[in-house]
């Protein structure tokens, strides 16, 4: 597997490392040699290992549905890590300017 | 410095009968501070001053089994209030909040943290040349390299600076430098020892991993931390686990250390064939035929056995633990952790950028393999490939370990090499660990135990046992230390 210098670009800016074009190209070379070094796992057995798919769940919002439980949830331990009051479902925080009306 | 032959379970007894509890801790100190070995990466006298002060006062601890003992701690274990900064230019200034599990147990025995230890950056290397701070030189020649990651610790209890060190092993970081620096190192069965405070690195891998000068004080040292722990939910109490072996090689940390002298006459040890080879050194091979020849001479039944999938044990976990660590790495991110420097008022991305890009070589060179690795179009062919491997790798050591009670190969195919030597190939260096990995990816536990001299340098033997026999190690160790000593020859200064 060889691995070229944008490409690196394009995976350091996914990891959020910055990396410039000298060490991408000298990355892409180490990284090629490693990935040339790890294709010896094709050529083991896999039967009792896990079946080779990969599921990923959709790329779709997912959103909380119980809007109840979600604010419960904080009852317990909100106001001691500064969450304000909390009656019933309700997070009364503190008023940003002024007095609470 | 501690003197030659004082170990840790000397010094408890001698402050448990009435030394001054200070006494070990200060020498150490004081060695610590004059050490050039670049061992230690901070030492703060004061804590030190505190906590003996606080043994003094409490006449429970005096009587621990660690009582006064001075322990070095590599640079990624939270003690609270003191630096733990993983040798990185990231972590620069910051203060551990809370102390670990393991730590606060070898203190509540009476242990006196005495500082903090150099090692590669993140715990990711096998020479600790990786540190933001320099590397650190093997005591025995300064010109190589002690091995890594946890070459400070290994520096320390080699150079007679501390009788114990902590360390952590993902993939050999404990075992490769005890070889090298030929001391004691012992990476337990994943689940022994709550990484509450460790900082991780690849969490399926990672544990918490002791250096002694011998054999028994590891297995004191090791008894002393082992145990479950609420905070880290991977630990177990392998007494509750069903099928449980009723075998002494089972038995309970308490016994640990008797299993060091009790022999191994009736064992059946099985030297892994694909540890033989072309790739190990001529000298690394000769001291390692000496250890079978003396567990043999000692009773046990020694014959070659193949396990073919840890051949390809090194490239699995060169996938791996770079797939771990991208994301574990994540939160090195300039909010939670990490200097932001003046760019507060920035985009985001130039914050993030500019912690991450205090990363150093090799750790960047791991977050790109495995974000390549994870990545669509690729998980299938690298991961998924490595997990299997893994799988089939974990049922064929069980399987060998049916028909034998313990596994032996080299702990690393060379002996300390000069540094420098590996730093412009990182496969040469990855392959330092060629032997360690595959008790790190099946979670089996295994002790590196000097077993003679090539060249003048150190050679480590590996002893593989079933998860949670941890005192099948320590008697085979104990076996091949005592014919190293009745030898006459071939210890390093530390061994005894």
């Amino acid at each position: 597997m060889q691995l070229d210098r944008a490409l690196v670009s394009r995976l350091a800016g996914l990891c959020r490392i910055g990396v410039d074009e000298a060490a991408a190209a000298r990355m892409a070379v180490e990284l090629s040699r490693i990935l040339d070094y790890a294709e010896q796992l094709g050529e083991g057995d896999s039967s009792a290992g896990l079946p080779l798919t990969l599921h990923r769940r959709a790329d779709e919002p997912h959103l909380f549905s119980e809007p109840e439980r979600l604010a419960g949830a904080s009852a317990g331990s909100g106001a001691e890590n500064g969450a304000g009051n909390i009656a019933g479902n309700i997070v009364r925080v503190p008023p940003v300017r002024g007095e609470a009306t | 410095m501690t003197a030659p032959g004082q170990r840790a379970r000397q010094i408890a007894a001698e402050v448990a009968a009435g030394a001054a509890p200070g006494l070990y801790a200060g020498r150490a100190l004081a060695a610590a501070q004059a050490d050039r070995l670049n061992a230690f990466l901070h030492l703060d006298a004061a804590h030190v001053e505190r906590q003996i002060a606080a043994l003094a006062a409490d006449p429970a601890r005096r009587r621990g089994r660690l009582a006064g003992v001075p322990v070095a701690i590599k640079d990624n274990f939270m003690e609270a209030g003191q630096p733990c900064g993983c040798a990185s230019k990231v972590l620069e200034g910051y203060r551990a909040p809370y102390t670990g599990t393991a730590l606060q147990r070898l203190q509540a025995e009476g242990a006196i943290l005495i500082g903090r230890t150099n090692m590669d950056e993140f715990a990711m290397g096998s020479s600790t040349e990786n540190s933001a701070f320099g590397p650190t030189l093997n005591p025995l020649d300064p010109t190589r390299a002690p091995g890594g990651s946890s070459g400070g610790s290994a520096a320390a209890v080699a150079a007679g600076i501390v009788p114990l060190a902590l360390g952590s092993e993902t993939g050999g970081s404990v075992r490769q430098p005890a070889a090298l620096c030929g001391v004691v190192g012992l990476k337990p069965s994943y689940g022994r020892i709550s990484r509450s405070g460790l900082v991780a690195f690849a969490s399926s891998l990672d544990c918490v991993a002791p250096f002694a000068a011998d054999v028994r004080d590891c297995a004191r040292i090791t008894a002393v931390m082992a145990g479950a722990d609420p905070a880290d939910s991977t630990t177990v109490d392998p007494a509750s686990l069903p099928g449980r072996s009723a075998s002494w090689e089972a038995g309970p940390p308490e016994s640990w250390e008797a299993a060091c002298g009790r022999g191994v006459r009736g064992m059946r040890v099985g030297v892994i064939a694909e540890a033989e080879g072309p790739g190990v050194e001529p000298g690394v091979s000769s001291a390692l035929d000496q250890a079978r020849a003396w567990l043999q001479a000692a009773g046990a039944t020694v014959r070659t056995i193949s396990i073919p999938s840890t051949a390809q044990a090194l490239a699995c976990y060169c996938i791996l633990a770079p797939a771990e660590l991208s994301a574990n790495l994540a939160r090195f991110d300039g909010v939670r952790y990490g200097p932001r420097g003046d760019r507060t008022g920035g985009a985001e991305g130039g914050v993030y950028e500019h912690v991450r890009g205090r990363f150093g070589p090799e750790v960047q060179r791991r977050l790109l393999l495995g974000t390549f690795a994870l990545s669509a179009g690729y998980a299938d062919r690298y991961y998924l490939r490595a997990q299997a491997l893994r799988r089939r790798m974990i049922a064929e050591m069980d399987a060998a370990l049916q028909e034998v009670d313990l596994l032996l190969s080299p702990t690393s195919p060379t002996v300390a090499f000069p540094l420098g030597a590996r730093a412009a190939d990182p496969l040469a260096m990855y392959l330092s660990d060629i032997f360690t990995v595959p008790a790190s990816l099946t979670g089996l536990p295994a002790i590196s135990v000097p077993c003679g001299l090539s060249g003048g340098l150190p050679v480590g033997a590996q002893l593989t046992a079933r998860l949670f026999e941890e005192a099948a190690l320590f008697a085979a160790a104990g076996v091949i230390e005592e014919a190293l000593f009745a030898a006459g020859a071939g210890q390093a200064p530390a061994a005894r």
